[in-house]
């Protein structure tokens, strides 16, 4: 479904509009919120934060006449921006870490040029991810990169939690291997 | 984490990134969550969008009015009364089956919250539908032929070996063993451990077959070499291999052999009742086989045998690669055998999806005459959250596959040791109040069939509420009928009914002329009287982000109370409840229990008389600040038979997912 499909869908039948929009955008959100939210939140807090962003996404559409613009620019801006404040709240009730840092910490990585060889890394390391094919790569992604357990992972890749563990053994050498190959150790 | 596990993990920090391309590389190629987790969200994402909303709705029509009384004493009541019948409703959603929830966690639950019907969706082609049925066909054929191999079919009974293998590895206990016997395969398209694996593969994944078969050689050294097969524990040989490869021969085992074991895979012979395919939501309910999107295809047969029994398997089909390229195969496999009226007479799993015994005979609890002994009540804490999730992981297993046999108690010798008791102390013993205990989490158990009128009264914030039901209730053929009528100061009458029988329900409204229907998974219907350990039905962790002792899970088994009082959770903390004494209601001894408890908002005193026999609450007080809520039964009839309620809907429009009203 295009944006424009989508759009119509939403004015015309309300619910189906934003279950289409909430399908079409979840991986992009939830993936925004949790860019942000990885080091100070539980994964409740992410829950709640991709719930609160796409609330406002369905109350901006009911205030809208006609709807217009890029949705996915949409999205992500409310995300980013509900993310942030989310991350202040949840550092200000930590209270492990002043507002100052925390300011910081969330401008570090848009304001500070990376490396080019730390990019490079970054998207060679994806490829090689990508190489392992499925469901080793979302075993390996969802176990390093959004933090997730063997059973958990289980039931998004439909497979028991013994079963993803020893995947997941079997992958993490595969790809040492594809890294060493490429001159990365891993 | 190992060192090796540590320095992975430094290397995937870098792929963490806000760039923009980054994260949709991320968000193009993989999941973000599960579809349960999915599912959690949006219904978050619903309840905070419908409550802005009405907010801005309310701000724009009486902001001005709120503003001068107060939000908090115009909300509360409306809340209070709001999660009434949210309670109401989760009982009669629950209806039957069981809930598994963990507190302080996103993944959880297959029951409450989770009993929306997922409609099998009409437009399915039948070109698929028969083409699946085929594959079926062909798998079951094969899957009969090679089952039969343990059941004197093909083989040579008179050339055997035999054996016993124990069926534990702790050297500390006296280990049981199984007898196990092996028979010479005959048949000579498949008289080789090479013919029979590549036979085994033509139809069953790796994961399914990979433990069925050994192969073992005599040598100069050692005479016997059958003897290394039963040289392992149980746990390590997952249940004996099924076929052994010995010398130049191939031997099945002799399952007939085995006591409780019996065939029930000879599909050639029976009558084919029904074949459905469909596709499986991760809360285990039934969805379109085009509508959900996952890799496995469920499909359920529905046999006659010759003699009036039924034989239901469930399948996971599944597509694997080998070296033949792409074929459908069986990954999962389950059989239920019923007698006519629908009694489970046996159940065989495949070893994939049921450890450590395959093999489970379904057996009226206490049919030997004997009790099980009572559990004395202690609360479960875990000091480590990880701790928590990882044992609720295995008591959701065992509770969605009946792991635990349940057994009744000696309901006579604890009725009484409570209506003996000649003092409170007597009366509040450890094993009295655990045995209270018991028979409200399984109340289920306790009772066959009930027709019970009650009234519920109540005030919240001067809103006073008045509400009458009829039940019945029937635990054996999973029947459930209610009938509510509700009045309060600011609402008027309101009737509703909701039917459920077996798994289908219906809900309707005889004022506004309108119903909804349910259907509801086999699995979950399987869950009615589900049980585990009663230490294990709550328990709480103090390692949460919240400091204190926080519940961490519980175990409800909805069907088979009454109404929502009845809940045993509460009951849990026993330092927060007494027995006061055993008093008669509608000729039933009942233990008048008194509990104060903190709901996060106010002081309630409850007070209960519970059946000492069933269970069952027969009279119930709440108080608190801003409640105040009495529910007696006023007419109770028990054990006796029946009637379905019929109904006709002739008339009434049909809504969609509807639920309100209750």
């Amino acid at each position: 479904m295009n944006d424009n499909e989508l759009r119509q869908l939403i004015k015309s039948y309300p619910e189906k509009g934003q279950r289409a929009f909430y399908d079409k955008y979840f991986n992009y959100v939830y993936t925004i919120v949790f860019s942000y939210l990885k080091n100070c939140g539980r994964t409740e807090d992410v829950d709640e934060c991709v719930g609160d962003v796409f609330a406002q996404c369905f109350l901006y559409f009911d205030k809208q006449e006609t709807i217009e613009g890029d949705m996915k620019a949409l999205a992500a801006s409310i995300a980013r921006r509900r993310a942030v404040d989310t991350y202040r709240k949840l550092v200000k009730h930590s209270g492990n870490i002043s507002i100052e840092e925390c300011d910081q910490e969330l401008r570090s990585s848009e304001d500070v040029v990376e490396t080019s060889e730390t990019s490079e890394l970054r998207q060679i390391l994806y490829s090689k991810v990508k190489e392992l094919g499925e469901p080793e790569s979302t075993i390996i992604i969802h176990k390093y990169y959004y933090g997730r357990t063997s059973t958990e992972i289980g039931e998004i890749v439909s497979m028991s939690g013994d079963v993803v563990r020893v995947r997941c053994s079997r992958a993490i050498k595969k790809l040492r291997e594809l890294l060493v190959k490429v001159g990365i150790n891993g | 984490m190992d060192k090796e596990e540590n320095t992975m993990k430094d290397n995937f920090d870098i792929l963490f990134s806000r760039e923009e391309s980054d994260i949709e590389k991320i968000a193009n190629n993989y999941p973000a969550a599960g579809q349960r987790e999915k599912e959690k969200i949006y219904e978050i994402c619903k309840r905070k969008y419908n409550i802005q909303k009405s907010e801005e709705k309310e701000s724009e029509s009486d902001g001005f009015i709120k503003q001068a009384e107060g939000v908090e004493v115009y909300k509360r009541p409306k809340l209070y009364r709001f999660l009434s019948v949210a309670a109401a409703v989760a009982i009669v959603a629950g209806g039957v089956g069981g809930y598994a929830f963990m507190k302080n966690r996103n993944w959880n639950n297959f029951g409450a919250g989770t009993t929306d019907p997922v409609q099998i969706e009409p437009g399915v082609p039948q070109e698929l539908i028969d083409e699946l049925n085929a594959v079926t066909d062909e798998l079951l054929s094969k899957f009969e032929r090679y089952e039969a191999f343990h059941y004197g079919v093909g083989v040579d009974t008179e050339d055997c070996f035999s054996g016993s293998i124990a069926l534990t590895d702790d050297p500390s206990v006296d280990a049981e063993k199984l007898q196990l016997r092996y028979c010479k395969v005959t048949d000579e398209e498949l008289n080789s451990i090479d013919k029979m694996m590549a036979f085994s593969k033509s139809f069953l994944t790796a994961d399914l077959r990979s433990n069925d078969f050994v192969s073992v050689k005599d040598d100069d050294n050692n005479k016997d070499a059958t003897s290394l097969i039963f040289s392992k524990p149980i746990e390590e040989n997952k249940m004996g291999c099924d076929f052994v490869g010995y010398n130049d021969s191939l031997y099945s085992r002799d399952k007939s052999f085995e006591e409780h074991s019996v065939n029930l895979t000879e599909f050639s012979r029976y009558e084919l009742v029904s074949s459905e395919f469909y596709d499986e939501n991760d809360a285990g309910e039934r969805t379109s086989l085009l509508g959900y999107g996952s890799d496995v295809i469920k499909c359920e047969r529905i046999y006659k045998m010759s003699d009036d029994r039924f034989v239901t398997i469930v399948l996971d089909i599944v597509s694997e690669e080998d070296e033949n390229g792409a074929a459908w195969k069986i990954n999962k496999w389950d059989i239920i055998e019923k007698d006519s009226e629908g009694e489970v007479l046996t159940r065989k799993k495949s070893k994939n999806s049921f450890n450590p015994e395959n093999i489970e005979n379904v057996t009226n609890a206490d049919a030997d005459g004997e009790f099980a002994e009572l559990e004395l009540h202690e609360m479960k804490i875990y000091h480590s959250k990880e701790e928590a999730e990882q044992a609720f992981v295995e008591f959701q297993d065992a509770w969605k596959n009946h792991t635990y046999e349940f057994k009744k108690v000696d309901v006579e010798k604890y009725a009484d040791q409570l209506l003996s008791a000649a003092n409170a102390d007597e009366l509040n013993t450890l094993e009295n109040k655990s045995y209270l205990y018991h028979i409200c989490a399984n109340v289920f158990h306790y009772y066959d069939t009930a027709e019970v009128k009650f009234v519920i009264d109540g005030e919240q914030q001067a809103l006073k509420f008045h509400e009458e039901s009829e039940r019945i209730l029937d635990n054996d053929q999973l029947y459930f009928y209610t009938k509510n009528t509700s009045r309060s100061d600011n609402e008027n009458e309101k009737v509703s009914v909701y039917v459920q029988d077996g798994n289908e329900g219906v809900d309707y409204y005889p004022i506004d002329k309108t119903y909804s229907k349910q259907t509801y998974s086999e699995d979950y219907i399987k869950m009615a009287g589900a049980y585990i350990p009663d230490n294990y039905r709550v328990a709480y962790c103090d390692d949460y982000e919240k400091p204190g002792v926080q519940e961490a899970w519980e175990f409800g088994n909805t069907f088979g109370e009454l109404s929502n009082l009845d809940s045993f959770v509460l009951l849990s903390d026993f330092d927060q409840w007494h027995i006061e004494g055993v008093e008669n209601i509608l000729g039933r001894d009942c233990a008048h229990v008194n509990l104060v408890y903190n709901d996060g908002f106010n002081e309630n005193t409850v007070d209960r008389w519970i059946d000492i026999r069933t269970g069952l609450v027969l009279k119930s007080s709440t108080k608190s600040d801003v409640l105040s809520q009495t529910t007696e039964v006023t007419e109770l009839k028990l054990n006796e038979p029946v009637e379905k309620v019929n109904y006709d809907l002739t008339g009434y429009t049909f809504v969609e997912n509807e639920r309100g009203g209750f």
